[in-house]
């Protein structure tokens, strides 16, 4: 394993854009890639002519690099990807095609859609029904998404867990969505009403699972050289990487103290110079809230199966959120269980405008390291250390 | 959205169908499509509207195109044509 990390703080976020998440969408992926990619080129102090590089992160209807290039005018690209979903991927290859030279300002954007495979409205309008990729079998097995409830079961009968810790990570996800303008549900969430939610894949019921929405995040990245003359205080990617295990099929895992999050966790350690007693604001994906209880256990902050009582520990309860230590923020935006399922670009979008100090009425004061971990357990988990510069 | 200033202020205009072969090529097989006979050649035509430099829509043309007026640079006019029940766009020579 490499302990190498030559683009520790190199590479900078130097533009974020969102379109905000909606459960009534009726923009094309295009048009809302589009909107988000203009703000956050503009939002950088750039124009088209600056972008000479596009990735495109591969959602179900999204558009390749090719065709945002076109659409934005752009005028010439050395680096023009389309990584596959979760948010890190993207980030990664445009961090890493800064480094390496193949461009200087490089856009990220990522789409997503109500699709007919996570929502049952979507399976109304033709079109949507059309973009089947990632579609589930028909009845659910423990593959994709599903595969979470079955672990979710493993870990109550392994650990001895209640919902507990399950309600808390949906609980704080939607009491922080309330202060974000883009989130789709803003709504209070009581223990009460998460106990009465909708059982859908038992052990797991509504609000253990993200929001499928429509809306698109946008990122520009340059190195951290070029990020100081530019509009905002630059972020800096500090470590970053994904991981997996050999044997990651979702029902083939070995076990819930072995898999992808442990080794994005054991990387991150060994190239950061910063890790959990040195953050200020933590980002643990919860497209299901056993990811979440996941990166909590795994990254240390409690032992595994522990989440309930390190939950309950550092709740507070005035505020209905999460709080480490009472100091350490949870999902500021409100998570995917609330904002809505970006796959992780809102989290990484929220710890930007925390640590440059954007963050509006959510604002953390004084951030200045964050820890973002999406993904889940099986093909896609990953981790970055992002710092103010 | 405008890709040249990114405003979305945007509305489809309405073209002539006037232009100008810009990209020729003439197929002589593939798959088999409804109204489309390879034993004589389907041209496939690129052409270039008057109204704007580079704005292009690709088609075939009439069926009694003639040959010696197949070529790139001949003046063309959108026509539509029916073709097993569905209106389809093609080009027709005019004169140049």
């Amino acid at each position: 394993m490499t302990t190498r990390n030559p683009m520790k703080d190199q590479v900078a976020i130097v533009g974020l854009g969102s379109t905000g998440f909606s459960r009534n969408g009726d923009r094309s992926p295009l048009a809302m890639a589009l909107a988000a990619a203009t703000e956050a080129i503009t939002d950088a102090g750039l124009t088209a002519a600056d972008i000479d590089g596009i990735v495109a992160t591969s959602e179900p209807g999204s558009n390749g690099p090719e065709e945002i290039a076109a659409a934005l005018g752009i005028t010439e690209a050395t680096h023009h990807t389309k990584p596959p979903p979760v948010a890190m991927f993207s980030l990664l290859d445009a961090a890493r095609a800064v480094f390496s030279g193949a461009a200087d300002h490089v856009l990220v954007v990522t789409p997503v859609i109500m699709g007919a495979w996570n929502s049952r409205r979507a399976l109304d309008d033709p079109w949507r029904r059309g973009t089947r990729s990632g579609i589930l079998p028909i009845p659910e097995d423990a593959t994709k998404a599903a595969a979470y409830a079955a672990w979710a079961s493993r870990y109550i009968h392994e650990y001895g867990a209640s919902k507990d810790p399950f309600a808390r990570v949906a609980i704080n996800s939607r009491t922080n969505a309330a202060h974000n303008p883009l989130a789709a549900i803003r709504s209070p969430l009581t223990f009460g009403s998460y106990a009465e939610g909708r059982m859908v894949r038992d052990p797991l019921n509504l609000y253990d699972m993200d929001l499928p929405v429509d809306g698109a995040d946008a990122f520009v990245l340059t190195t951290a050289e070029r990020a100081k003359e530019l509009r905002h205080h630059p972020v800096l990617i500090h470590a970053a990487t994904s991981g997996i295990v050999g044997k990651n099929d979702e029902d083939q895992l070995e076990g819930l103290h072995r898999h992808g999050q442990h080794v994005v966790v054991d990387q991150l350690k060994r190239t950061s110079d910063l890790w959990i007693d040195d953050i200020d604001i933590f980002y643990p994906y919860e497209g299901f809230t056993i990811i979440a209880l996941g990166w909590f256990e795994n990254c240390g902050f409690c032992p595994l199966g522990g989440a309930e009582e390190f939950l309950r520990e550092h709740w507070n309860d005035d505020a209905q959120r999460i709080e480490i230590h009472g100091r350490i923020p949870v999902n500021t935006h409100g998570g995917s269980l609330s904002e809505g399922a970006t796959r992780g670009t809102g989290h990484i979008r929220e710890a930007v405008h925390q640590l440059r100090g954007t963050a509006g009425p959510r604002q953390v004061d004084n951030s200045q390291t964050a820890l973002v971990t999406p993904g889940g357990f099986f093909f896609n988990p990953q981790g970055a250390i992002l710092r103010r510069a | 959205m405008c890709p040249s200033c990114w405003s979305w202020n945007i509305e489809a205009s309405e073209v002539s169908g006037r232009g100008t072969i810009h990209l020729l090529m003439v197929l002589q097989q593939g798959p088999p499509a409804a109204g489309v006979d390879y034993r004589g050649g389907h041209p496939v035509v690129t052409v270039e509207l008057a109204e704007q430099p580079a704005l292009r829509f690709t088609s075939t043309v009439t069926d009694d195109y003639p040959a010696d007026a197949l070529h790139i640079g001949a003046p063309v006019q959108l026509d539509w044509i029916n073709r097993n029940g569905i209106p389809t766009p093609v080009f027709r020579a005019v004169q140049p």
